[in-house]
Order: C-alpha cells, then sequence, then structure tokens
C-alpha cells in the first residue's frame, strides 16, 4: 500500500452510528424544568459542601476548580458536529437513579461528601445520556478536574497536613544541618539560636500551595493533553517540587534569622516570601512539563518509527497536525436523557421538598455557622471570671490565681483556635503553676492532642472519662499524659469542648454517639432553634520535671472541673447580658 | 603408555573361576594405576585444562556477545531518539532539571554523611558559645547533640552534663536537677562523675545537710571515684567531707580523710589547709606546718604581689581561721582593711571573732575565758553591728541564770549603749521583749528600729505585726495598753509588699500580716486571699499562728469544714510540738 493509499481517519468517514431519535419536548423554557428540578435538588447539599469546603484554608481554591472545569469542558465540546444521545440509556438512567439515592442518603446522614459524588455520578450519567460515548469523552477531562473539589473522606486532608508538616520539619533539619545551622527540632517546631521558635504551620508547611499546585499541574495535564505518564510523572514532581518548596522557606526563615538577624516568619515579609515561593513553584511546574516533553513528546511517534519507518511517520505526524473540523456542534434534545424520566422528576421533586425544608431548619448548612454570639460572651472574660482561690479538693489546701492574659488574636481558621484567654493557678504542693486556658471557635471536633504532638510532645497515656452526672447525663474530658524528650518535662493535659450552649460535647468522632441518636438530637435542637455547631475548648495543661504522681493528677482534675464549672457559670451569664 | 593386561582372557578347567577372579584384580589395579598417573602426566593435564578451558570460555563470551548486541541497539535508539528531540524543550525544562540535580546532590550528600562530623561541629560551637558566655546558643547545642547521639553512645553523658550545667546557669534549676539525677543516681548505675561530685558540692554547700545527706555525699564521691580515682575535686572534696563528719564510734573520720586529702594536696589548698587542721588536732604541728606553709607562703606572695586584688587576703584569713590562729587571722584582716578599706573585711574580721568565740566556747569555763568571750563577742560586734550570728551568740550568752551575772549585766549595759543607732539591735531587743510578754516595750524597740532602718522589710513587717496586736492592758492599769493602729500597720505592710520582690524569702510572712491586718478590719476577702497565698509558704503547715488566723477567717465566713480541716492540722502541731500555742508572731517577726 503506498502513501497515497493510506486509510483517511476513520472518525471523519465512518457514517454515524444509527441512533433512535431524541423525544421532543416543548420549545418554551419548559422543556428545562425537569433538569432544573433534580439540580434544584442537589443544590442545597452543593451550597452545604462549598460551605464546608471554604471552611478549610486548604480547599479556599475550589471555586478556580468550577472555572477550570468550565473552560475545559467549554473548549472540549467546540466545533464537534453532530452530537448523538448515549445508546444504553437505561444504564443511564439507573446511574441517575442511583445519584438520587445517594442524594437522600446524604441528606439523612447530612454528608456533604456523598452529596457530591452523587452529584459526579449523575452528571456523568447525564452526559453520556445526552451525548453518548463521544461527548463523555471529550468532557471526560473536565468532569475528572471536578473531582479536586471533593475533599478525602474520613479526614485524610487532616492526616495528610499532618504527615505533610512532620516531613517538612525532617527534611528542614536535614537541610540545615548541610549548611552547618545550630538547630534543635521539637516535633514541627524548629528552634533556632537566639532560642527562637519556628513553627511549621500550614502556611510554611505549604498545605495551601500543595492543593493550588496540584490543582494547576492536573490543569495542565487536562489542558494539553498530556499522555498518561506524562500525567504521573508530573504531578508526582510538583508534589516533590512543593515538599522542596517549603522545606526552602522554612530553610530560607532560619537562615535569615541566624546568619542576618531578618525576622522572614512574621508579617509582610513572611507574605511576599510565600507569594515568591508559589510563583516559584508554578514556574517549576511548568519547566517540569516542559523537561517531560523534552524527554516524551515524540517517544510514541519513535515506536511508530521502528515499526512503520520514517516516510510514514512523518504523514501521520501531517495529519495529526490537521485539526478535524467536524462542522458547529449541534445538540440534541434533553428529552431523551435520564433527568426527563417521569419516576425521576417524580423523586427529585420529593427530594427538593425535603432539601429545602432541612436546610430551613438549619440542619443543612447554607452558611457557616455564626459564632458572633458565643464570641461576644466569650470575650468578655476577665481575670475575676474565676476566683481568686479555688478549693483543691482536700478541705485544707487551695489553688491561687497568678495572673490572667488574653492572647493575640489568631487567623479565623488556626488550629489553635481563634481567640484565647489564659489564666494561670499555683498549688502549695505542686512545682510548676498550671495553665488555664479557654480557646475559641471551633466548629466540629478538635482533637488537641494531636496539637500538642505537633509540638514535640510524646503522648503517652490518651483515655477519655465519661461519668455520669446526677442528672443522668454524661460529662466527657480527655486525659492526656505526655513526654518532652527535648526538654525532659512531663506534660499533663486535661480538656473538654463545649458547645454555645456551654454543654459538653462527646468525644471524638470515633466514640461519638450513634449515628441515628446523633440525628435525633440535631433534629430535636433544630426544631428548638438551638444551632450548637460552635464550640469552645477549655483545657488544662500542666508540666513537670518528675513523672506526675496520681495525687497531683488528681488535684488537676479537681482543678479542671471546677475551673470548667465557674467559667461555664460566667460564659452563661455573659450570654444572658450579666456580668460574667 | 602400558598396554592394559588382559582381563579377558579365555580361561578354562577347573581353576578358571580363580584365574578370572586374578585377572579382574590385575586389571582394576592398572586401571588406578593409569588414572594416578594421568594426575601426574602433565602433557595430559594440560590438554585436558585447554579443552576444558575452550568449552568454559565460548559459554562464557556468548552473553557478552549478546549484551554487546542489546547496548548497541539501545546505543542506536538513544542516538536515534536524540536526533528526533525538541531542544527548545530541553532549554525551558532546564530551571527543573537544576532543580533535580541540586536536591538529589543534597538528598546524596545527607544520606551519605556520617552523624559523627555534625556532632563534633555542635560541640565545638557549644564550646565557643560557652567561651563567649551566649548560653542560649550553648544550650540548643547541647539539646542537638543529645537528638543526635544514640542512646548507648558514651558521649550522651557528657553532652547530658553540660546541659543540665548550662540550665542551671540559665536559672532553670528544676530541669537542671532533673538531668542531673539521671546523671548521679548512685543506687542504679555509676553515672557521670562530674555530676556525681556537682550533686556532693550541692549537698555540702546546704547548710542544713544532716547525716543521711553526708551519706548520700559519700556514695555520690565513691561512684565518682570508681570512675576517676585521681580526679582532685572529687578526693578534696571525699577528704573534707569525711574529715568534718562523725564516724559510727562518735570520732571525726581523720583516719580515713588523709589517703584521699593527700591524693588531692597538690593542686587544692583546701586539701592541704584541712590535712594542716588534721594534723594539728592530733599534736602533729611538724605535719602540720609542713602542709600548711606552703600554702600560707603562697597566698602571703600572692597578696604581696598583688595589692589591689581582695580575695588573696580573704583566703589567707579564712586559712588562719581554720588553723585556729586567730590572731593571724585577725591581723591579716586589720592590715587587708586598713589598705583597701572595703567593707567585706569588716564582717570578715566580725566572723573571726566569732570563731574565735566558737572555739572558746569550747573550752572549760572560768571566769577569765567567760570575761575574754564577751570581749570576742563585742568585738565581734564592733567591726559588724548586723552580723546575725554574733548577734544570736550575744542573746545566748546574756541569757539570765548561772554565774559571771555580774560581766552579764556589764555586757548588758553595753549592748544598750551601742545599740544608739544600730537597727538590728534594736530588733533583737524588741524580739526579746516581745518573747517576755512586754509588748508596750517591744513596740517601743520596733518602732526605733523602723525609724532607723526603713526600708528593711523585716523590721517593717514586725513593726506592722505589733501596731496590729496592740498591747494588753497590765494588771491593775486599766489605760496602760496600747491600742492597735490597724491603719498605720496597713500602709506599712503595704509598703513592704510593694517594695520587696517576688521571690523575697519571707513574702508570704508579708502576706500573713497584711492578711491579718485585713482580719481585724474585717475586710474578709482580702483577708483570705492574703491567708491562702500566706499558707502557701515553704513553712506554713507548721505556722500555728497562720492557722489560728485561718480558723477565725473560716469561721467568720461561715466555712466551718475548712476551719474544722485547720483545726486539726493546728492540733497536730500542737502534739508534735507538745506545748501550747502562744500569741507570738509568725518566725521572721
Amino acid at each position: 500500500m503506498s502513501i497515497a493509499e493510506l486509510p483517511p481517519t476513520p472518525e471523519v468517514l465512518a457514517p454515524p452510528p444509527v441512533q433512535r431519535a431524541p423525544r421532543e419536548v416543548g420549545s418554551s423554557w419548559l422543556k428545562y424544568l425537569p433538569a432544573l428540578i433534580v439540580l434544584a435538588a442537589f443544590l442545597p447539599m452543593l451550597v452545604m459542601h462549598g460551605v464546608n469546603l471554604w471552611s478549610k484554608p486548604h480547599y479556599q481554591f475550589f471555586p478556580l476548580v468550577i472555572i477550570g472545569s468550565g473552560a475545559l469542558a467549554y473548549f472540549a465540546v467546540q466545533r464537534q458536529g453532530r452530537i448523538l444521545p448515549g445508546r444504553f440509556q437505561v444504564a443511564a438512567l439507573a446511574l441517575g437513579f442511583a445519584s438520587l439515592m445517594g442524594l437522600a442518603a446524604s441528606a439523612f446522614l447530612l454528608s456533604s461528601f456523598l452529596a457530591i459524588v452523587s452529584f459526579l455520578v449523575g452528571l456523568l450519567a447525564f452526559i453520556y445520556s445526552y451525548g453518548g460515548w463521544r461527548l463523555t469523552k471529550r468532557l471526560l477531562p473536565a468532569w475528572l478536574f471536578l473531582w479536586l473539589a471533593v475533599p478525602p473522606p474520613f479526614n485524610w486532608d487532616a492526616d495528610f497536613i499532618t504527615w505533610l508538616k512532620v516531613v517538612t520539619a525532617q527534611w528542614t533539619s536535614y537541610v540545615l544541618d548541610v549548611f552547618g545551622i545550630l538547630h534543635v527540632m521539637q516535633g514541627n517546631t524548629v528552634i533556632v539560636p537566639p532560642y527562637s521558635k519556628l513553627l511549621v504551620e500550614e502556611a510554611c508547611s505549604g498545605i495551601h500551595s500543595f492543593f493550588a499546585i496540584i490543582t494547576c499541574a492536573l490543569f495542565f495535564v487536562f489542558w494539553f493533553g498530556r499522555p498518561i505518564l506524562h500525567a504521573i510523572l508530573l504531578l508526582a514532581g510538583s508534589v516533590g517540587w512543593v515538599l522542596a518548596a517549603n522545606c526552602a522557606r522554612v530553610v530560607l526563615i532560619a537562615v535569615a534569622q541566624v546568619r542576618f538577624g531578618v525576622d522572614l516568619a512574621h508579617g509582610l515579609r513572611h507574605d511576599v516570601l510565600g507569594m515568591v515561593i508559589f510563583l516559584f513553584l508554578v514556574g517549576m511546574v511548568i519547566s517540569l512539563d516542559r523537561l517531560l516533553c523534552f524527554l516524551f513528546n515524540s517517544t510514541y511517534s519513535f515506536m511508530a518509527l521502528f515499526k512503520k519507518g520514517r516516510m510514514v511517520l512523518s504523514r501521520m505526524a501531517e495529519a495529526q497536525k490537521k485539526k478535524i473540523d467536524l462542522g458547529l456542534t449541534r445538540w440534541p434534545g434533553m428529552g431523551g436523557t435520564w433527568v426527563y424520566a417521569k419516576p425521576i422528576v417524580g423523586i427529585a421533586v420529593l427530594l427538593c421538598a425535603a432539601n429545602y425544608s432541612l436546610a430551613a431548619l438549619g440542619l443543612i448548612e447554607v452558611a457557616r455557622p455564626s459564632d458572633a454570639t458565643m464570641v461576644q460572651a466569650l470575650d468578655t472574660l476577665h481575670l475575676d471570671s474565676l476566683p481568686p482561690v479555688i478549693n483543691a479538693g482536700d478541705g485544707a489546701t487551695a489553688w491561687s490565681r497568678l495572673k490572667f492574659e488574653v492572647a493575640p488574636e489568631r487567623p479565623r481558621d488556626d488550629k489553635l483556635g481563634q481567640f484565647t484567654r489564659y489564666w494561670w493557678y499555683k498549688h502549695p504542693n505542686v512545682d510548676e503553676q498550671v495553665t488555664l486556658s479557654c480557646d475559641y471557635t471551633f466548629y466540629n471536633w478538635h482533637d488537641l492532642t494531636l496539637c500538642y504532638r505537633l509540638n514535640g510532645w510524646q503522648m503517652t497515656l490518651d483515655k477519655t472519662h465519661r461519668p455520669k452526672l446526677p442528672n443522668g447525663e454524661e460529662d466527657v474530658y480527655v486525659e492526656a499524659l505526655f513526654y518532652n524528650p527535648a526538654s525532659g518535662q512531663q506534660g499533663y493535659l486535661l480538656f473538654s469542648l463545649l458547645d454555645e450552649n456551654g454543654r459538653v460535647q462527646a468525644g471524638r468522632p470515633t466514640d461519638s454517639e450513634t449515628l441515628i441518636e446523633n440525628r435525633l438530637r440535631r433534629l430535636r435542637e433544630a426544631l428548638e432553634r438551638r444551632p450548637t455547631e460552635t464550640r469552645f475548648q477549655l483545657q488544662l495543661f500542666a508540666t513537670a520535671y518528675h513523672i506526675i504522681s496520681e495525687q497531683e493528677r488528681n488535684l488537676y482534675r479537681q482543678l479542671f472541673l471546677q475551673y470548667r464549672s465557674y467559667l461555664t457559670r460566667s460564659y452563661l451569664a455573659a450570654r444572658q447580658g450579666g456580668k460574667p | 603408555m602400558t598396554l592394559p593386561p588382559r582381563h579377558h582372557k579365555h580361561r578354562r578347567g577347573w581353576f578358571a573361576p580363580i584365574g578370572r577372579f586374578f585377572d579382574r584384580i590385575s586389571y582394576s589395579w592398572w586401571r588406578f594405576r593409569q588414572r594416578v598417573r594421568r594426575v601426574f602426566d602433565f602433557r595430559w593435564l594440560t590438554t585436558r585444562l585447554t579443552l576444558f578451558g575452550h568449552y568454559f570460555m565460548s559459554g562464557f563470551r556468548y552473553p557478552f556477545y549478546i549484551i554487546g548486541w542489546l547496548l548497541r541497539q539501545a546505543w542506536s535508539m538513544i542516538a536515534a531518539w536524540w536526533q528526533i528531540r525538541n531542544f527548545r524543550f530541553l532549554i525551558q525544562g532546564l530551571p527543573a532539571l537544576l532543580g533535580i540535580i541540586f536536591i538529589s546532590v543534597v538528598a546524596v550528600y545527607t544520606a551519605l554523611r556520617s552523624s559523627e562530623g555534625l556532632q563534633e561541629l555542635y560541640q565545638r560551637q557549644a564550646l565557643d558559645a560557652r567561651l563567649s558566655g551566649v548560653k542560649q546558643k550553648e544550650q540548643l547545642c547541647y539539646e542537638r547533640l543529645l537528638q543526635l547521639h544514640y542512646s548507648t553512645d558514651p558521649r550522651r553523658l557528657e553532652t547530658q552534663y553540660g546541659l543540665a550545667r548550662v540550665s542551671m546557669e540559665m536559672g532553670n534549676r528544676q530541669r537542671a536537677t532533673f538531668l542531673l539525677a539521671e546523671l548521679a543516681n548512685p543506687d542504679t548505675d555509676q553515672g557521670f562523675p562530674l555530676a556525681h561530685i556537682e550533686s556532693a558540692w550541692a549537698i555540702w554547700h546546704n547548710p542544713q545537710r544532716r547525716a543521711k545527706e553526708l551519706d548520700l555525699m559519700e556514695r555520690h564521691l565513691r561512684r565518682a571515684l570508681s570512675k576517676q580515682p585521681d580526679s582532685p575535686e572529687a578526693n578534696s572534696l571525699m577528704g573534707i567531707m569525711l574529715a568534718n563528719t562523725y564516724g559510727p564510734s562518735g570520732t571525726l573520720r581523720h583516719d580515713e580523710a588523709i589517703p584521699f586529702l593527700l591524693k588531692s594536696k597538690q593542686t587544692d589548698i583546701n586539701a592541704r589547709i584541712t590535712l594542716a587542721t588534721i594534723f594539728k588536732d592530733r599534736g602533729d604541728e611538724q605535719r602540720a606546718e609542713l602542709y600548711a606553709r606552703p600554702v600560707l607562703d603562697y597566698l602571703l606572695k600572692l597578696s604581696a604581689a598583688n595589692i589591689d586584688e581582695i580575695t588573696y587576703p580573704l583566703d589567707l584569713t579564712t586559712c588562719y581561721l581554720k588553723l585556729n590562729e586567730f590572731e593571724k587571722a585577725i591581723e591579716t584582716a586589720e592590715k587587708a582593711y586598713r589598705n583597701k578599706k572595703s567593707e567585706l573585711f569588716r564582717a570578715m574580721l566580725s566572723n573571726c571573732y566569732v570563731a574565735w568565740y566558737r572555739w572558746l566556747d569550747k573550752m572549760p569555763r572560768n571566769a577569765l575565758r567567760e570575761r575574754q568571750k564577751l570581749d570576742v563577742l563585742l568585738q565581734s560586734l564592733d567591726w559588724d553591728q548586723t552580723n546575725v550570728e554574733a548577734l544570736s551568740y550575744f542573746v545566748n550568752f546574756m541569757k539570765p541564770g548561772g554565774g559571771f551575772a555580774n560581766e552579764r549585766e556589764d555586757a548588758h549595759k553595753v549592748l544598750l549603749a551601742l545599740r544608739g543607732n544600730n537597727p538590728y539591735l534594736h530588733l533583737w531587743l524588741g524580739q526579746k521583749l516581745f518573747q517576755e510578754n512586754k509588748f508596750e516595750e517591744a513596740r517601743q524597740e520596733w518602732d526605733m528600729a523602723y525609724k532607723l532602718f526603713p526600708d528593711s522589710p523585716i523590721i517593717a513587717n514586725n513593726f506592722a505585726w505589733i501596731l496590729t496586736h496592740g498591747s494588753p492592758a497590765k494588771q491593775n492599769l486599766p489605760n496602760s495598753g496600747v491600742a492597735p493602729d490597724l491603719g498605720r500597720a496597713e500602709a506599712i505592710i503595704n509598703q513592704v509588699i510593694a517594695r520587696t520582690p517576688k521571690e523575697h524569702p519571707f513574702r508570704f510572712q508579708f502576706h500573713g500580716t497584711r492578711g491579718t491586718i485585713y482580719l481585724r478590719l474585717g475586710q474578709l476577702d482580702k483577708a483570705r486571699e492574703d491567708l491562702v497565698f500566706a499558707s502557701q509558704g515553704p513553712n506554713a503547715v507548721n505556722d500555728q499562728v497562720l492557722h489560728q488566723q485561718l480558723i477565725e477567717l473560716y469561721r467568720r465566713l461561715g466555712l466551718n469544714n475548712r476551719a474544722e480541716a485547720h483545726r486539726r492540722i493546728l492540733e497536730d502541731i500542737y502534739r508534735r510540738n507538745n506545748r501550747e500555742t502562744q500569741g507570738q508572731p509568725a518566725e521572721t517577726k
């Protein structure tokens, strides 16, 4: 066969598959009504998902994901000629039905994760149903790109953040050793002379830039249609760049501090450094993409060269360069898609009613719960909100208040809470003073032991106490013992999480109330108009240079329980407008 | 080549089997000989080896042929690949390539670098920081070294000791104690010798050490000496400790001390002086002179050579005191005082007289010696009127009863004359009068003391205390008592609390006084705050007066349970002390 006899591209000449004609629906806006109803059923849960994502600083880039996905989809469907509906409409219908069932389950479980997954599955079913396999293939990158707005389940992103901090801190230590810069690692804290603590926080660990860079790399991959090996290497390389850049950031801060006495860890300089490093990272990702192009771009042609010879190859390359223009995209009617099936519309109407009712009750949170009342009340707490002397429980000795302090305000999403108020107490039989603090605001369970572990404390005991109260309710507080290998100190922590109404919250998600109990409680509270999603944390932390004895622990426990009681009373009084 | 024997001969007859048997044997023997011979047949051997070599090499080189072919193919593929590369991409990807190379180099360097070099680096930095006095950096160096050392690294102990030392120097006493306790536990392991010596020093410098602690000190030093038997510090301290402690027989352990002191006599002045003291006690003046003389000469020379230096005369005086040569000690100190006019020597002179008094006190009593003791004490007070030790000896010496009453009366007159402008004498007299329940006179004395030295927190505290209580009316004299002046007392004690630092050792007592004032004024909340604070003081558990105040406070507040708890504590104290409580002020007052 000569070169001239090469077969043309099959897509151009192959006759279109025989399809049944799509069902016609009315020409007015009513023809979009079923699709809108289905979309409306998803809307409250999608908004809730957006609110949840926005509450995580490392996911605040998600609007860009939607825009990017839209851009990918728009350019993917240009000049595609006539689009025909999918052949297996029953399969699409089944998938769509499953998607609506997923939505119902997500509304019952109040799980925005399940809702977004159901929505994406339904969307894929719709794409196939509407435009067949060809449209699905064209829109697959855009659809896959949308998955970036789905956080991993089981809070894996939090675990990942923790891991990233630890890795960044470890690598920083290695690099500082290479440069011969004196430093001491305490968890994810780097201490450099003259005893400055550089905490590898979310900002420094680059968790924000990590997700943004991965999104950026994935957009490159989809936009330029990179092959799979190229894509995998680019994504892996981007992860590597982010880790290296985070490490470089902390090293730069430490070097500037030690060698030049310049503080790059705070203020405008820190922000500028972060921005410069982010731009540098984007540049490095693009550069890596080019490098991979250099390595792989013609490798596939190269293999073809071996198979077919150089002349054949050049012909194929020319053919590939020519854009296949199938003419203006002509869309089929939507009447044949699964969203127009009557049972589906019926279910969607029911789900609409249920979801909007739940949203009206406040169970589906279409806005972040306001903490204004709680913060206003807690901000009024002062030195005398706790008594100057607290009985130690033995009748003879007492804890004496030493001082009170308000910590500088932190960012809204700081893991330690935005606000903190401290009281210090001292007991004659205890060497060191103990710190009592009230941290707020938190929006779900906050595991304080993790914060201490990240600061270099090794946990040796972690126990959740659940004593029964006289009124039959259950009290919950967590007790933890720590050891700090760097300073040789023992640490003792007690903490509880209280809701806006001053009620002690259940422990960690693993040992929380059962699912049904939780939903019923929340429904009851919603009907009583008592939103309880905002929380504040009360903690006691004591240190010692000896093993903390059971007797001392009893003293601390007594103090903590009394402290919690006093503070809750002061808080509730302040909330009702009285003096705390 | 020998031919093989005919082993297949056709044998016939009845003896044929026997013949075949021997034929077989001869053939086997021939085969055996042939094989043995072949081993030594060089030609056959080389032929076989050559053949074997050929076979081997043929098999061996084929894989290389294949590898070579594969490499050629690969190279041609790479060459072809390289020819169709787009170098624009390479230029654009150059930053990424350089980044990858840099990260790889750093990673390989980190992986291959041993921690020894790092440890050496930080050790050196720690030393530099120590020499330049940058303690925080030194602390960081040791903390980093502790992270780098393996758990069984012998250098870990030294690093930990360094960290303990610098923590102590930076004021983090608790951490230092914790680290030293790990390093110097005489019951568990050998530990680190310097840490043992440090712990021993800490015990030795504690003026309230008991026999149990001295026993612990000895164990620490024995641990240190088991690792460093020639350590001058350990030997010297051990010798000094033994020379000053009593053995089971009730005598000083001089015999045990001498070997340790002899080991350290070359480097340690104190060891030589202690040796001289021991021999002087034994009456061996010659040997005492032998050990003391070089030290005294050395210090005399140093004193003469460094006229402006005050430590050498002080050391010399101390040496004379240890040798009980009080006149020489006083002469040296007086001379130094005349030359340098330092107040330090006044205190030293006062202490010399006190030491002399102690020595005289051990002697049998007679009138002449009592007079001499009084003279010595007065001399001591003459040099330093605030010498608490001299004052307390004076108080004891002046106690009524016994002989020498006339002398004491004279001395009392001298004391009254002396007290004119000495606030401490007024304080002492006030205390004495207070104990004799002469409240009005005590108040006058303390008033005088307060006027003379209003900045002394202890004097002010005592004055505020007596102002709080006033003095009861004497019998038959209804208007003779003095009413409490709570307003003035409050003003004085508030001033004391405002001026004294929080670390002041009597801070708790000051709050106790103020709490009492508030209690008298009826300001119960304030009183509770102060008294509870006072109850956290180190010796508050045994303070009867404080517990009485707390009982009264809690009763007035209606907290009977707490009042009852304090009452039980008070009863316990009474039981322990086996005496009734009295309306006496707290310990400092």
